[in-house]
């Protein structure tokens, strides 16, 4: 817990800086007064427009009528602005004012959060994607993360259909060999993330800082990117309620063609035969056409998805609030898997004088039940054979024997005999004081916390899921940690305008202090009760306890500061600087400095611009560095192990204690310096926006733990080491075309990425060696990470004569022949090679919205080309030396069936039959290009006047139908996955494909 | 601007904020004491030194792998595993030079208990403390030390000689087997000047600890080891002659010498303490709490059935025991205890009794009913299962191999009829007739082969041989009359192991052993 008594210092420092701008502001004076309302075209009232007196940097905002009073000078101007309005100017006079604004269609006078400051859009200059909110809360989604695909130039995710699952978010390629999860920052609430305990129909914009100018104010913890998230305010007006309520049926998009038990039957028994293998009983002998039993069936069910949200919001001169409530379920794909959660939101603000206060504040509690074991595998490596239940073995279930051989795991037992829950509740908010003596100063106070209380709880039964399973007795084991985040922040913002000179700029100071303390036990000696159950609380089991815990601490001092500098809405520049003093870092590596610098240069309000067609167009270039954790703390110093024991003669274990890891005090922060330019513009009358960005980034010092250490020098382990250095470079478009001037409104959006990953070094690996190899790929020295390495194929055997000419000797016609680096008759590891990338050379996404009187409807493409992945279930099932299912469309070689890619049928051991059915060769390499129908929508808004007489203000019902299509050139079930590490991240095997999901909903408003 | 001073006090706030959050950025790590902080204390003093005996009972050093690299790669014993790699290790087919159990475990689990050694070589004379204990501490430290280099010197020979406990950035050089051996005597010797010549028996955290006979007896195996014969019968005049021969001798009973009933006794020199105390998993992860500090060897070494069965003992084993009978023609008492066939009982495999659970020749499958198994070490004597945590000691030096050494040091140095007296003393304790009676005036080759076959009989599977056969020469493939796995034995090669590549590839100073 953060220290009382350091709480107390900060509120009391926190008060004497209010009491002093209190003093300051009354040193200020009044003048003589110019009154005026301001309205939009249709005669609404501009609510906190401002008003300035042009050449001054005298403003003021107007009040819930639209009405202002200003002191100005007559004769003086007076500048109208107002978000999403065109300025308009007018002279000041006594009597009053009345202005109609107009709307700006380009949206370049938007507020984007750009951490600690709101700046114009028009004004930014660096890479910073804003997220079309209204695009990404169609999707049904668990996190933010997951509705951003194909919204955002730049931004990669990868999905899941898991319920409770994460979708994986990474901004501008691989940087950081440990971990690349942006930076997610919530009202202000930074080291955070937008995981899945966050409704996100509380979200009112998401902005997406990509390079060094604009993410440097997040100095350390940058690199990755930062995401801003906003949510929801309570604006001026009575009470406004919301409702919405979707509900879903979910699907695995798509099955396997896989044998029944008879097809199953005649060809592993033929696969024996041709090895000289006496075939296995369940498939000869003692084959049971009553056993025919669809795994996929089995473990897969449809789910459903609901999601009820109910806000409350309103406001007034003094005050707003937004409060809201959430119920999020999915019923997974997969049996015994689901996941729900409860949110509860308030915000509030209230205003007095140049005070401001507020608080956002989230509470969620969730509870997941994960899925066990491997479903997506295991429903291809089980037999038809083999029946679901089987009360012969031990819990009940059928599973692989020496009659039916497999080393799959029955998913169907696993999921009744292991059950695992996970739930946590966690709250997350800030509370914010602000001070605003002056229009140009503004301090403000910001206290966060964020605490999560998690438990998990799993109970394994009596009884088997595999073949050859050793027991297992039942057991208990269950965990409970809490983690605790807190910030103290002053910020003050400054803004100050002289004639064509604009200045503004913010400086602050933050303190963070995070804790997870955590702590668990296992117990086993359950006893099943008569009625088939277990008591299952730790209390019940009878021996063998494992305690375990542990405390992480960790804190960071910040200081930093922006200063955006205008002339003339033509020359915009910035600097950005942000000095990181971090504990988790050794005495000499604990504070990093992260500065940036970026230009811009508005062309088309340069008088010798002349392009009518050409509404803005802005240059833009930025450089800085930007910093990332990827580690815990403590990992720099060297600690001593109290677990070895020894016995001295009598048999009792002595305690010893000594270092047993090596240490690397040298540890330090991974930087990454990131080069952007870039172009933004508004043409057609502001009907086409967009921008095209080029980046360069290079990332140094980055931390892994793949660098080898010497045994002899007695570690345990290999310690991190800042070693590798990375570089990505890429090109950024999006681009929108709006057409609302006819009934028929539509607007199209285009985004469109490139990532180039390479590698500059990888750190001290051995003699002569450059790489590191992960399983299936390697990663090495001036490639891409991870790219596919294996033996590539050249077909079949067809003659004895192929065989004799090649470098497998033992091989027979019918076998796949081997590509040979070296003729030494003899196929070895020097004989494998580079088969291709798993990294998209384009990544894109595509969003169609049209509206025609009271129905819209909406498309969202998204499309990945130019990558190669891994089948994962193709090597499995195509692998005829170790049982698994079949597919239907296999086509063995016989001598008679030559014109074929699949080898001679055969189970048996030797060298030849074995790799037949390797996995490291490119027989599984697919193309792993597709375009997926992301989401389609077509809704119809109730007329007013229907809604009238029941009282409701709006309503819109629609119908949706998410991850409906995927064109591909492979042949898994959905190409677009979490999927594994980076280092191995073309391997499509076996994770949880997003579901097909179809739903309704209505969306109401009174 | 009429609001300057105000600006100037609200800037001045600001900062001091700012200034005065600039703490608690210090934050010890409550999971772990810090290195710097440990070695401050005498009890630190002696955990330190017990972590170091720790890394003995791991599987890498003298828990596990070890006897396949030494029991297992003699002509003692052999392997039919199910593993193939395994097998073919002790075969000679060494492919993967960092085959993880035989080359990696062994390798790393020595070297981490010779970093633990050098941690406390290197903290403990800082600490103020009791200075006796202090020294006797250093002294146990450096006879660990000099343990671990010498089960690396014996299989890989050339190996890196690491003194400090250092970090990531050490850099070392090559050294040769030479220069490894001379680090051994100096610490054996730094040790025989620290070790007391006993401990406390009635203190229970004494027993076990390595003794001034211990040093002695380590120093005069190694000097013997590298052919230094009156360097070694010096070493072991202290045993022998010394005033070490009061307090060693031979226990009546053979067999008590591998039971956990009976350890640390008379005959014993040094011996690997062993516990079931602690049941968790024998993994080679680095200490956790329950980490097992059992045996592991019964459990890989029992027939089917019991065991993994992955390494078992040649039947040439058992031909060298029928050579000779007892002084009232028996079968030398010594086999049974030894071996584990369809002969451990004399009256054949309906009356031996494997584990209480049945006859030889019902147990045992037929076609391995003429294979044999180690039976030293295992636990049939008091249970009829083995497991992972065998409680039973292994003797690393006994009494007896000491006088077998003697007698080997006085042969070699011409006074082959002195070294009778001490042969004998072995063979009389297993009912067998004096050498002096049984074959008198043996020249020093007839000698030397004689104790040859001593050593096999009184010895067998105690992680002897291979370093003896290697010291007379006698690696070689002809040995395959013995063991059909010798066929691959390269002269010139296998002697010693490969260095692991790991190593090699790292450090560009290795240099990997002749002919790999």
């Amino acid at each position: 817990m953060p220290s009382p008594k350091r709480l107390l210092n900060c509120f009391c420092q926190t008060l004497f800086l209010f009491i002093v701008l209190l003093f300051s502001s009354l040193l200020a004076h009044a003048q003589q007064p110019v009154k005026g309302t301001l309205r939009s075209p249709n005669g609404e009232p501009l609510v906190g427009a401002t008003v300035t007196v042009k050449g001054t940097n005298k403003s003021v905002t107007t009040n819930e009528k639209g009405e202002f009073t200003i002191d100005a000078p007559e004769g003086s101007t007076l500048v109208f602005s107002y978000i999403g309005f065109l300025d308009k100017e007018a002279k000041a006079k006594s009597t009053p004012i009345n202005e109609i604004l107009s709307p700006n269609d380009g949206t370049l006078n938007d507020a984007v959060v750009i951490g600690y400051q709101t700046v114009r859009k028009k004004d930014l200059t660096g890479a910073v994607s804003i997220v079309d909110i209204n695009a990404s809360k169609k999707l049904t989604a668990t996190t933010v993360g997951e509705s951003l695909q194909g919204l955002a130039a730049g931004v990669t995710v990868r999905n899941t259909g898991q319920p409770g699952g994460e979708a994986a978010v990474e901004i501008r390629g691989i940087g950081s060999l440990l971990s690349n999860n942006p930076f997610y920052v919530i009202d202000g609430l930074p080291a955070t993330n937008a995981n899945r305990d966050f409704n996100a129909n509380d979200i009112e914009s998401v902005q997406i800082l990509k390079d060094a100018s604009a993410a440097a104010i997040y100095g350390a913890r940058a690199a990755n990117g930062v995401i801003i998230i906003t949510t929801k305010r309570g604006k001026d007006g009575p009470l406004k309620v919301g409702f919405s309520a979707k509900y879903g049926i979910q699907q695995v998009p798509k099955k396997w063609n896989l044998m029944d038990a008879t097809q199953f039957a005649a060809t592993n028994k033929l696969a024996y035969q041709n090895g000289g293998v006496t075939p296995m009983a369940s498939v000869s002998t003692a084959f049971n056409p009553a056993i025919n039993t669809d795994w996929q069936d089995a473990i897969t069910r449809t789910g459903a998805i609901q999601d009820y949200d109910l806000s409350f919001s309103g406001g007034s001169k003094t005050s707003s609030y937004f409060i809201s409530g959430n119920y999020f379920k999915s019923l997974g794909t997969v049996i015994n898997n689901d996941y729900d959660r409860v949110s509860l939101r308030v915000n509030s603000e209230g205003r007095k004088g140049i005070f401001k206060i507020g608080e956002n504040l989230g509470i969620y509690s969730s509870h997941e039940d994960p899925v066990e074991g491997t479903p997506f595998i295991d429903m291809v490596r089980m037999l038809p054979v083999i029946p679901i239940k089987d009360p012969a073995n031990p819990g009940g279930y059928g599973y692989g024997s020496d009659k039916a051989v497999t080393f799959g795991t029955n998913p169907v037992a696993i999921n009744n005999l292991r059950q695992t829950d996970y739930s946590n509740v966690r709250l997350r908010g800030n509370t914010y004081a602000e001070i605003e003596p002056f229009k140009w100063i503004k301090y403000r106070f910001n206290l966060g916390l964020e605490t999560s209380f998690d438990h998990s709880k799993v109970f394994r039964k009596d009884g088997n899921w595999t073949y050859n399973q050793a027991t297992e007795q039942p057991f208990l084991n269950e965990s409970r940690a809490q983690s605790l985040h807190l910030l103290t922040e002053h910020t003050l913002n400054l803004n100050y305008a002289v004639k064509k000179h604009r200045i503004d700029g913010v400086a602050g100071f933050s303190y963070e202090k995070d804790r997870y303390e955590q702590m668990g036990a296992t117990k086993t000696g359950y006893t099943l009760q008569a009625d088939g159950s277990y008591f299952q609380v730790l209390d019940q089991g009878a021996n063998n306890s494992f305690i375990g815990g542990y405390t992480n601490k960790w804190s960071a001092y910040s200081a930093f500061g922006r200063v955006n500098y205008n002339y003339d809405d033509r020359y915009l520049l910035s600097g950005t600087f942000r000095r990181d003093a971090d504990s988790r870092f050794g005495p000499n590596n604990k504070v990093a400095y992260f500065p940036s610098y970026s230009a811009a240069w508005r062309i088309s309000n340069e008088s010798f611009f002349h392009l009518g067609w050409v509404n803005d167009l802005k240059i833009r270039g930025s450089y800085g560095t930007l910093g990332n954790i990827t580690i815990g703390p403590w990992q720099y110093l060297g600690i001593i192990n109290p677990n070895p024991r020894y016995v001295f003669g009598d048999n009792n274990p002595v305690q010893g204690s000594t270092q047993t890891n090596l240490s690397n005090p040298d540890l330090k922060w991974e930087s990454k310096k990131v080069t952007n330019i870039g172009i933004d513009f508004t043409l057609l009358d502001n009907r086409i926006s967009g921008n095209i960005d080029y980046y360069k980034s290079k990332s140094k010092d980055v931390l892994t733990y793949d660098v080898p250490f010497p045994w002899y020098l007695g570690g345990s382990g290999n310690p991190p080491v800042n070693a590798a250095s990375l570089q990505n470079t890429g090109v950024e478009l999006s681009i929108n075309y709006k057409n609302n001037q006819h009934k028929f409104k539509y607007d199209i959006g285009l985004n469109v990425t490139t990532i180039k990953n390479k590698i500059l070094a990888l750190g001290n690996l051995g003699v002569g060696r450059t790489y590191v190899q992960t399983g299936l790929t390697r990663t090495e020295v001036g490639r891409s990470l991870g790219e596919f390495y294996g033996y590539k194929t050249a077909g079949i055997f067809q003659s004895a004569s192929e065989v004799a000419s090649s470098d497998q000797p033992y091989a027979q016609p019918g076998d796949i022949r081997f590509v040979s680096n070296k003729k030494d008759g003899d196929l070895t590891a020097d004989d494998r090679q580079y088969l291709g990338s798993p990294w998209p050379k384009l990544e894109t996404g595509l969003n169609f919205n049209a509206s025609y009187k009271g129905f819209d409807a909406s498309i969202q493409l998204y499309g990945l080309f130019g990558r190669k992945i891994y089948n994962t279930i193709y090597s499995i099932i195509d692998r005829v030396v170790d049982n698994s299912n079949y597919r239907t469309n296999i086509n063995p070689w016989t001598p008679s069936n030559t014109n074929t890619n699949f080898p001679r049928l055969v189970y048996g051991s030797a060298r030849s039959v074995s790799e037949n059915s390797r996995g490291d060769d490119d027989r599984w390499l697919e193309n792993g290009s597709f375009v997926k129908v992301r989401n389609v929508q077509v809704a119809y808004n109730v007329p007013a006047g229907m809604l009238k007489r029941i009282g409701f203000a709006n309503a819109r019902i629609y119908i949706s139908g998410q991850n409906l299509l995927t064109f591909t050139g492979s042949n898994v079930i959905d190409p677009d996955i979490v999927g594994n590490n980076f280092f191995e991240r073309g391997v499509v095997g076996g994770g949880y494909p997003s579901s097909r999901i179809f739903t309704a909903g209505i969306q109401c408003g009174f | 601007m009429k609001s300057k001073p105000s600006i100037i006090i609200l800037l001045s706030a600001f900062a001091t904020i700012g200034i005065s959050c600039n703490k608690q950025l210090e934050i010890s790590n409550p999971n772990a004491q810090l290195v710097d902080a440990f070695w401050t204390t005498k009890d630190n003093a002696l955990k330190g030194v017990t972590a170091a005996y720790t890394q003995l009972v791991k599987p890498g050093a003298m828990a596990r792998w070890i006897f396949f690299d030494l029991d297992l790669r003699s002509d003692e014993g052999t392997s039919n595993s199910p593993w193939i790699d395994l097998q073919n290790w002790q075969k000679f087919i060494m492919p993967d030079y960092n085959f993880a159990p035989c080359s990696q475990s062994v390798w790393q689990d020595h070297y981490q208990g010779i970093y633990r050694c050098n941690q406390a070589i290197t903290n403990i004379p800082k600490i103020e403390m009791d200075a006796n204990l202090k020294k006797r501490l250093i002294g146990e430290a450096k006879f660990l030390r000099a343990f671990y280099y010498y089960n690396l010197v014996i299989l890989w020979g050339n190996v890196p000689i690491i003194l400090e406990p250092n970090q990531v950035t050490a850099e070392v050089k090559y050294t040769t087997e030479t220069q490894v051996w001379a680090q051994i005597q100096v610490d054996l010797n730094d040790a025989i000047a620290a070790l007391p010549e006993s401990y406390d028996n009635t203190l229970n955290n004494e027993i076990g600890r390595p003794t001034k006979g211990s040093a002695y007896g380590l120093l005069g195996k190694s000097l013997l080891q590298q052919k230094k014969y009156d360097e070694a019968k010096t070493a072991l005049d202290w045993l022998v002659t010394g005033p070490g021969a009061s307090r060693y001798g031979l226990v009546p009973n053979y067999a008590d010498n591998f039971k956990h009933t009976t350890e640390n006794n008379l005959e014993s020199v040094f011996e690997i303490q062993f516990s079931d105390k602690i049941a968790g998993p024998p993994t080679e992860e680095e200490d956790f709490s329950d980490r097992s500090i059992g045996n592991n060897r019964a459990q890989f070494f029992a027939p089917p059935g019991v065991g993994w069965s992955d390494g078992q003992a040649t039947r040439w084993l058992v031909h060298e025991f029928l050579k000779e009978k007892t002084a009232d023609n028996k079968r030398d008492p010594r086999l049974p205890v030894t071996v584990l066939y369809d002969s451990t009982d004399e009256r054949g495999g309906d009356f031996t009794i494997v584990y209480n659970k049945g006859t030889f020749n019902q147990f045992i499958v037929p076609e391995r009913r003429t294979q044999c198994w180690f039976h030293k070490y295992q636990n049939d004597y008091w249970r009829d299962f083995e497991n992972y945590y065998s409680p039973i000691n292994i003797r690393v030096i006994r009494y007896a191999d000491v006088l077998l050494m003697y007698a080997e040091c006085l042969n070699a140095t011409g006074k082959t009829a002195d070294a009778y007296q001490y042969v004998d003393k072995v063979r009389q304790r297993s009912k067998m007739a004096r050498l002096t009676d049984a074959k008198p005036g043996l020249n020093q080759q007839q000698f030397l082969d004689q104790l040859k076959h001593e050593r096999i009989v009184e010895l067998a599977s105690e992680e002897v041989r291979f370093a003896d056969l290697k010291r007379w020469g006698d690696l070689g493939p002809q040995l395959s009359a013995n063991d059909p796995d010798f066929a691959n034995f390269v002269k010139g090669k296998n002697e010693l192991l490969p260095i692991p590549q790991h190593e090699l590839d790292i450090n560009p100073n290795l240099k990997q052993n002749p002919n790999y």
